[in-house]
């Protein structure tokens, strides 16, 4: 093919999106820090996902409609800061093919060449060994190539790409020691394959475009109060907020509602969609509406596969207990698995969270529980270093009394939850929890996802690692090998008198129960506590107190 | 910070330093904005000087406040760079100087857009 025309265009971005989608979970790997929590992949999918929708709704007639809305698109859908970049590529792609009707590959070196201008227009001062560099270097492999075959000179342009994305480990420190390329340089080039397989005729294993944000979190097998999840964008950013929260609550929870330029979406669950929708339309046009059964989904679940992390058939956040007007405090926990959900319940916490790493929930999950709550003030443990923005998020949306500590362990909150259970009404109670925060230290065992190097020590992929407050101390080929180093932990014990620890979900408890009787040996003078903790990834985690 | 003899202070115009760079260094900001009110005077007489762009307060607890005024790129979603700049400044920051996270309050001021003509 020597010439595309708009409607190729959109395929080439759509078997882009489809090649990169299937590969999301790799390039989300390319973190720097082995423990996953990388997002990249999924950052720059839905930030392409976006604009192609925006391009699906509007249905472009000409490559002029076609580019602006593509850019349009990626602009409002940009997602982290790949997300971003890749916005601005696409931006000077758009701007440099806005007056063609068709593009030879000549025209698509003219879209490269902006890309690259455009995207460096906006740092001041560009690092090279990102994606940045790369679009570069692809760029300017592109104006030397004299290629009219589109195949033949995409290969071209991507062999320069694989080479540079190579190329990154060597630029930046960060990536030499960890041995990675960079993230959003590798997404990039996956954008491109996708796009030649599209050209060959090969096709890339793809999903179907929905109106989806992202994957719902699955729901366990349960009754549920109001079935419709029901989502509605709304031709309107001045309604009157008050007035429908009011309304709409009388007969559904999960209530959220979001304005931004000409637009609110709404999102609630509800047992009468129609009526929401009837209601809402006496203020403005409905866009676009979703309503979904949730009970379907449920039961569609509770049927289907077993996860393998073992934690996903949980309830995204359970609240029991919540009904009681007269509970002075309630507690919410992010609680990394089912152990440790009991755990929390018997230590008295109303709202439960699943989450932990590569399982952040959403600051929705946090504002249903609480608005739902009847208790006059709310105390949060977030129990992740990655969760403390949304909790805080969370509570600076909710008009309630909401404190989060920054807990970074799920450990911690237990120990604050144990000094908390005789605070008495007039004690300062954030104190005391902080206290307890402050004085546990936490340990944990996880595998290593790749090579790299950390705090100077060599991890290869499959290693044990043991991490205390966060930080590697020791490896080994087993738990029990990364577990004996925990008596080198820099931490001083020695006013210390309690190891409790909590065994994964992966954790045989023929295995667990040798580890305890290893600790107690290591440590005489401690005493040495086991429980169940149902936790993904780590196979081992406890706190020293 | 104090360790068993003498002791390490880091100065505000240190911390700002940091602040600066790191802001400098994501994707988006084109610039920094002044801050005070002499800042913006010299700016106004077009005299060259070179905006201070970030505000670093150290409160009575120990924590620290900190705002940076930034410019940014017109055609990028500003709600994202913001949140980038968030979290990466935050994070070169505090792995710089060793203080904690949750000890330190960052603020984003984005104080103006840069627009330039796409000529094609």
């Amino acid at each position: 093919m020597k010439e595309i025309g708009y409607s190729e265009l959109e395929a080439l971005f759509t078997a882009a999106l489809a090649s990169l989608e299937s590969r999301k979970a790799f390039v989300n790997g390319l973190n720097v820090f082995p423990v996953p929590d990388g997002d990249t992949g999924t950052n720059m999918s839905l930030t392409l996902r976006t604009a192609l929708e925006e391009v699906q709704k509007n249905q472009p007639k000409s490559m002029k409609e076609f580019v602006s809305t593509l850019s349009a698109g990626s602009l409002i859908g940009a997602r982290g800061n790949s997300g971003v970049i890749l916005s601005q590529i696409i931006r000077g792609m758009a701007t440099a093919a806005d007056n063609k009707s068709v593009l030879t590959t000549t025209d698509f070196t003219q879209m490269l060449t902006k890309a690259t201008e455009v995207a460096y227009k906006a740092v001041v001062t560009p690092v090279e060994g990102t994606i940045l560099t790369v679009v570069r270097r692809m760029s300017e492999r592109a104006v030397a190539l004299h290629q009219e075959d589109y195949v033949d000179y995409l290969t071209e342009v991507i062999k320069m790409g694989r080479q540079a994305v190579k190329e990154t480990t060597g630029q930046l420190p960060a990536l030499a020691e960890a041995h990675v390329v960079d993230a959003g340089a590798e997404g990039l080039v996956i954008l491109l394959e996708g796009m030649l397989m599209n050209l060959r005729g090969e096709s890339v294993a793809s999903e179907k475009l929905t109106l989806e944000d992202e994957p719902e979190e699955h729901m366990g097998p349960q009754d549920l109060t109001y079935r419709y999840d029901t989502v509605l964008l709304v031709a309107s950013d001045t309604l009157p907020e008050a007035e429908i929260r009011a309304k709409l609550t009388e007969h559904g929870d999960s209530l959220v509602m979001a304005s931004a330029g000409g637009l609110t979406k709404i999102h609630v669950h509800t047992n009468e969609p129609y009526d929401t929708i009837e209601y809402i339309m006496k203020f403005a046009p409905i866009r676009e509406g979703r309503i979904e059964d949730m009970q379907y989904q449920a039961d569609e679940y509770a049927g289907g596969p077993a996860s393998g992390a073992g934690s996903s058939s949980r309830t995204l956040a359970s609240t029991e207990g919540c009904t009681d007007e007269n509970v002075q405090r309630a507690y919410v926990v992010v609680s990394p698995g089912p152990g440790f959900d009991e755990i929390f319940r018997k230590l008295g916490a109303q709202i439960v969270v699943s989450g932990g790493d590569t399982m952040n929930p959403p600051t929705e999950a946090f504002l249903g529980p609480i608005n739902a709550c009847k208790a006059k003030s709310f105390i949060v443990f977030p129990n992740n270093k990655n969760i403390i923005m949304a909790a805080q998020q969370a509570a600076d949306l909710i008009d309630k009394n909401v404190q989060v500590l920054s807990t970074r362990h799920p450990v911690q909150a237990i120990a604050a939850l144990v000094q908390l259970a005789s605070c008495g009404p007039d004690d300062d109670c954030t104190a005391v929890a902080n206290q307890a925060i402050d004085a546990t230290d936490f340990f944990a065992v996880t595998r290593a996802t790749k090579n790299a190097t950390v705090s100077g020590m060599l991890v290869h992929g499959g290693d044990y690692m043991l991490l205390v407050d966060d930080k590697l101390v020791g490896l080994g080929q087993s738990i029990e090998e990364a577990l004996a180093h925990l008596s080198e932990a820099p931490t001083a014990w020695d006013d210390k008198s309690l190891v409790s620890v909590y065994r994964g979900v992966d954790l045989a408890e023929a295995s667990f129960d040798a580890l305890v009787a290893m600790l107690t040996r290591q440590f005489p003078n401690l005493e040495i506590q086991p429980y169940y903790g149902g936790q993904a990834f780590y196979g081992v985690v406890g706190s020293v107190e | 910070m104090t360790d068993t003899k003498g002791k390490v202070v880091l100065s505000r115009n240190a911390m700002e330093e940091i602040l600066r760079l790191a802001t400098l260094n994501v994707y988006g900001v084109t610039g920094l904005a002044p801050v005070t009110f002499a800042e913006r005077f010299t700016r106004a007489l077009a005299l060259p000087s070179t905006p201070k762009g970030v505000d670093a307060q150290i409160r009575k607890d120990g924590t620290i406040e900190a705002t940076v005024h930034v410019r940014l790129q017109y055609g990028l979603r500003v709600s994202e760079v913001a949140r980038t700049i968030a979290s990466q400044v935050r994070y070169v920051f505090c792995s710089m100087t060793g203080i904690p996270q949750e000890r330190v309050e960052l603020n984003v001021v984005v104080w103006s857009i840069r627009v330039e003509r796409e000529n094609e």
